[in-house]
């Protein structure tokens, strides 16, 4: 468990800043944690004005850089439009008349936190050049390939009911994202907190009082959850045996990859964690399943939800699951 | 399926070759049978064990098990046959290593096929359960209703001291009930369907109520696992002497009208434990002056070329009765009536005798002390323990046999068929010859009595003659002749026949008689004798005329076999005094009237009611007893156990106010969902999560007894509404709701 205490604390610190900078977002909040700590990228269903940016702005300035030689900014945000091209987002090569050389000039996307806003508006050219990001963390400009950060770490968001002049991503580039979270308005409590405190919060002198975190931690813990937190056969098994239901289930036309599983480990350790275990429980596949599977499930015409039919399929597996903790 | 079992298939260990033990203890009790079919038990969970590791399919188990069993049986049947074997090893010995052998074939295929059924399936579960009580159910049933039955060595120590067994009975009912639930709860996996456990009871119940109709037992026997006490054991002179169904080696005319139930052959067999079969109460002192007690059944007279056998003819022998009396005591009554035609006899050498025989084992028709004149009902003193109870006039002789010398053979009103039907013997010459020897060694003034000639021909036989319970000419052609002029090493079957064939060619009308000896000094100067199986005797009797047919038994000086054990006199008493209570209200069984159908539907009824109670307060006992146990387990539980028993002796008691875990709840969330009122939960789940789920190294964080306590401390604050509050304690089957 001492291993885990930077990691535990390096969560906790996030958590205190993201918590005072958005307001009434705490289960969304921990998500994003769980995601940023698991090397995932996170896609929220929501309409403007629902604090994404507030959100990814603050995380964004919550990271501290620690490799200054480097000058990458810790946030970047992208507003995707349908006139964009993939070289506004990757960066391009620019004929320096000085030197008599190209000079790569980075885009946006070369920051710690990306914030790619309604990205179902752009065209799919610049979709799958941002998705190639996420996937490969590097961006290929003219033959040349250059890295991104370790950290690179995208919440795109999208508008579920604006669908007017959209290119809806397919399911294959969904399964780029960790997390499809689909946000609600928040509580009349939040809300009134959120006008309550706007002017302290413009500000953004309260917010610099809470300590930050230096990139190198967030890296690190990434690292050590992946070491640290015990992920039992019997979890993986039944991670597996969910999937193999949900195939089954009549009312799926394509259930969730293999990747999508290995996917789920490292987030699940990471959820273990924010809860404060250093094992997985059957709790961390339950809360998490739903972000997880349902934009990776294909469903049959007419059929009912997917977190419905994942609920279906993930309650025997889990609770026999349950049942075998109480047998010697 | 496919994970493996952990500490359970070791309990089975233990489990599964106890119950074949005992299961082969009902059947026999030499100690070495039972081992072996013990060791095949064991072997089968071992194999069982090791086999769940594999996929293997259910019904390709069973068809390997199948086979085994034909090649195993197919081997035993060919090492029979290579006498080599049994020569080496002794043929007694090659019988017994035999039977043993078959019996761990039979433990082990039917225990794998019994747990890899149970593995698989959950209706194979509840077949195992139920096989594991059955066993249990048998061994109890052979006493039901006071029965002394096998196994003896349970209550004879308890009988001899006068003591009532019922309580242990009771205990081991109870033990037996106690394994089935334990090894009914232990079972791994969730195949654990809800109506396994009624099922089971269901089950049980049906064997207990079908037992008594001996269909279980015949069942049984059809496989092979012969239950004890089966008819076959029932008088059979000198112990189990015939094989049923196969007639004499070498008889080349079997007769049609053989009954093989009561009739003597020569085939050896194994001489199974005695066991007591009849008690008699004697009404008058009396010491028989052959020295031994002689209770006839049955008569044979009829030469069927190679040895005796009952005559169909009722001129013959007819003074043994055919059936049961029916009548209380009667003066009118006749001896007709069961189909008797007793001869005169001089009065002076004989007195009357009553006795009282009571049976404790079936039999096909009533014997009683030579020589009985009238049979009469009486009512059963004790339906409990006695199958019947009659009484027996008897003719019983008390003059010295020298009297006997002047008295003529055989009956001068006899006719012409009749002699000569007493006096068919076999055509060998070597009788005659054999008798006309001895008869020379005799002085001359003595030939001419026939009753001095038979003692002769006895005395010689006594003299040259070889007892032994295993006879070298059981499977000759013509085993009398093998054995009268061969060795001469065998039983009683064949010194009565030896004897009967002498007597027939020194032309002295003879027969052979069937029913028990038993020697005088048993009785021990009280007025009980105890019959057991072991006394069923068979011995040759000449007719003398005015004396009728008298026993002469050939006792010879060389023994091979050991002394019998003593019949304990307080038994033989105590058994005596309950077989002389006379019930006057009760009619013999004969005379009941018909079923009455009203009583019986009450009785039904009345039995359904009580033991459906009963079985279910004893259910529901146990069931506390359980969930007690269940409770206090995480006090003395160590290690990482700890953690999941006290987490379910919290589930237990929320299981208690009506709480369980949602299906679709994990365990924490349940815990959250009661964190109000038990913040306590949590933490307990967490720590029980650990070590289920965390790393196998890992041990628990935080101390679980605190955590127990103060779980169950915030359990007892909390509010229930209803009866549960006080009364929750009391349903027994709130530890199955748990999840």
């Amino acid at each position: 468990m001492s291993n885990l205490e930077k990691p535990r604390e390096v969560m906790k610190r996030l958590e205190d800043r993201l918590k005072h900078a958005v307001k009434g977002r705490a289960s969304i909040i921990e998500l994003v944690l769980v995601a940023l700590l698991a090397d995932g990228h996170v896609l929220l269903e929501d309409y403007p004005g629902s604090g994404k940016t507030t959100l990814a702005k603050a995380l964004g300035d919550s990271i501290i850089d620690d490799l200054l030689e480097d000058d990458i900014p810790s946030f970047r945000r992208i507003q995707f439009t349908p006139d964009l091209l993939p070289s506004d987002i990757t960066g391009v090569s620019i004929f320096d008349t000085a030197s008599s050389t190209f000079e790569f000039r980075r885009g946006p996307v070369f920051a710690y936190i990306v914030l790619g806003d309604e990205i179902n508006r752009t065209s799919p050219k610049v979709q799958s050049a941002m998705l190639e990001a996420m996937a490969e963390k590097q961006v290929t400009v003219d033959n040349v390939s250059y890295p991104l950060d370790d950290l690179f770490f995208v919440i795109a968001t999208q508008n579920p009911l604006d669908l007017s002049g959209t290119y809806p991503l397919p399911v294959a580039q969904l399964d780029r994202f960790l997390f499809k979270i689909r946000m609600d308005f928040i509580e009349r409590d939040a809300e009134i907190a959120v006008l309550n405190t706007r002017q302290e919060r413009a500000t953004r002198s309260s917010i610099e009082s809470l300590p930050a975190v230096n990139r190198g931690e967030v890296v690190e813990a990434r690292q050590l959850i992946q070491k640290e937190v015990y992920l039992h056969p019997n979890i993986n098994a039944c991670l597996v045996d969910i999937a193999r239901a949900v195939r089954a289930h009549p009312q799926v036309l394509q259930g969730m990859s293999t990747r999508s599983l290995v996917l789920m480990a490292p987030a699940l350790q990471a959820a273990a964690l924010l809860r404060g275990r250093d094992y997985v429980s059957d709790d961390d596949v339950q809360w998490l399943a739903p972000y997880v599977f349902c934009h990776r499930m294909a469903l049959a015409p007419g059929s009912g939800e997917a977190d419905q039919i994942l609920k279906e399929a993930m309650a025997p597996v889990l609770d026999k699951l349950s049942r075998t903790t109480l047998r010697p | 399926m496919n994970e493996r079992p952990r500490l359970f298939w070791i309990s089975l260990l233990l489990l599964w070759p106890c119950l074949a033990f005992l299961n082969q203890y009902l059947i026999t009790p030499s100690a070495g049978i039972p081992l072996f079919a013990a060791l095949g038990a064991g072997l089968a969970v071992l194999a069982w064990y090791f086999s769940t590791g594999q996929n293997f399919r259910c019904r390709a188990i069973l068809a390997s098990l199948v086979l085994i069993w034909l090649l195993g049986s197919g081997v035993l049947s060919l090492l029979d046959k290579a006498s080599s074997l049994s020569l080496a090893l002794g043929s007694d010995r090659w019988v017994l290593l035999r039977q043993a052998l078959q019996a761990a074939l039979w433990a082990f295929c039917s225990v794998a096929a019994l747990r890899s059924l149970s593995w698989r399936s959950p209706i194979g579960s509840v077949l195992e359960l139920a096989a594991a009580g059955g066993i249990f159910v048998t061994a109890l049933e052979a006493h039901r209703e006071g029965y002394i039955n096998r196994p003896f060595q349970l209550v004879d120590p308890l009988w001899l001291r006068g003591l009532d067994p019922t309580p242990l009975f009771l205990t081991i009912g109870s033990l037996a009930l106690l394994a089935v639930c334990t090894l009914a709860v232990n079972r791994p996996g969730n195949r654990r369907p809800w109506w396994d456990l009624p099922l089971m009871m269901l089950l049980l119940l049906v064997l207990y109520l079908v037992v008594p109709s001996n269909q279980v037992k015949q069942i049984f026997e059809k496989f092979g696992m012969g239950r004890p006490g089966g008819e076959e054991n029932r008088l059979a002179p000198e112990g189990n002497l015939h094989t049923p169904g196969t007639p004499p080696p070498g008889n080349g005319k079997p007769d049609p009208s053989k009954k093989p139930e009561d009739e003597p052959s020569f085939a050896d067999s194994s001489k199974p434990k005695p066991f007591p079969v009849a008690i008699v109460v004697f009404q008058d002192d009396y010491e028989p002056p052959s020295g031994a007690y002689y209770f006839r059944q049955t008569s044979e007279s009829q030469f069927n070329g190679i040895k005796l056998v009952r005559s169909q003819d009722d001129r013959f022998d007819r003074d043994n009765a055919q059936s049961f009396p029916t009548r209380y005591y009667e003066k009118e009554a006749k001896p007709e009536e069961l189909g008797m035609r007793v001869p005169e006899l001089s009065r002076w050498s004989f007195r009357e005798l009553s006795t009282r025989v009571a049976l404790l084992d079936q039999h096909p028709r009533p014997f009683g002390l030579i020589n009985a004149r009238h049979f009469w009902a009486v009512s059963n003193p004790d339906p409990d323990r006695f199958q019947k109870a009659y009484e027996v006039d008897s003719l019983v002789l008390t003059g010295e046999y020298r009297q006997m010398i002047p008295n003529r053979a055989g009956e001068e009103s006899w006719a012409a068929d009749e002699w000569s039907h007493y006096l068919e013997g076999p055509t060998d010459r070597r009788y005659k010859e054999l008798a006309d020897t001895i008869i020379a060694t005799m002085p001359e003034a003595g030939r001419a009595s026939p009753f001095l000639r038979a003692v002769y021909i006895k005395q010689w036989l006594d003299d040259n003659c070889t007892y032994s319970l295993k006879s070298p000419s059981a499977k000759a052609a013509d085993p009398v002749s093998h054995y009268l002029f061969g060795e001469r090493i065998g039983y009683c079957v064949f010194t009565s026949h030896s004897a009967c064939y002498l007597f027939r060619a020194a032309g002295i009308p003879s027969r052979i008689s069937d029913g028990y000896m038993v020697p005088a000094q048993q009785r021990g100067g009280g007025s009980s004798l105890l019959i057991r199986s072991s006394d069923a005797h068979s011995w040759p009797e000449i007719y003398l005329q005015g004396i009728g047919w008298l026993d002469l038994d050939i006792a010879p000086k060389k023994n091979l076999e050991p002394e019998k054990e003593q019949v304990d006199n307080n038994l033989q008493q105590m058994m005596g005094d309950m077989a002389r209570k006379d019930k006057k209200d009760r009619r013999p069984e004969e005379d009941r009237p018909a079923i009455d159908l009203q009583k019986l539907a009450l009785l039904l009824l009345k039995t359904a009611v009580y033991g459906t109670a009963g079985s279910l307060g004893g259910a529901w006992i146990l069931l506390l007893l359980w969930k007690v146990w269940r409770r206090r387990a995480p006090f003395w539980t160590p290690g990482r156990a700890q953690a999941r028993v006290a987490y379910i002796s919290v589930l237990d008691r929320l299981a208690e106010q009506g709480v369980v875990r949602r299906r679709e709840e994990s365990c924490e969330q349940f815990a959250r969902r009661l964190g109000e009122e038990i913040p306590a939960l949590l933490p307990l789940v967490r720590v029980h999560l650990r070590v289920r789920l965390g790393s196998p190294q890992a041990e628990s964080d935080r101390e679980v007894l605190p955590l127990l306590k103060e779980c169950l401390s915030q359990l007892r604050r909390r509010t229930v509404v209803g009866w549960r509050r006080y009364l929750g304690w009391l349903d027994p089957i709130s530890p199955l709701r748990v999840r």
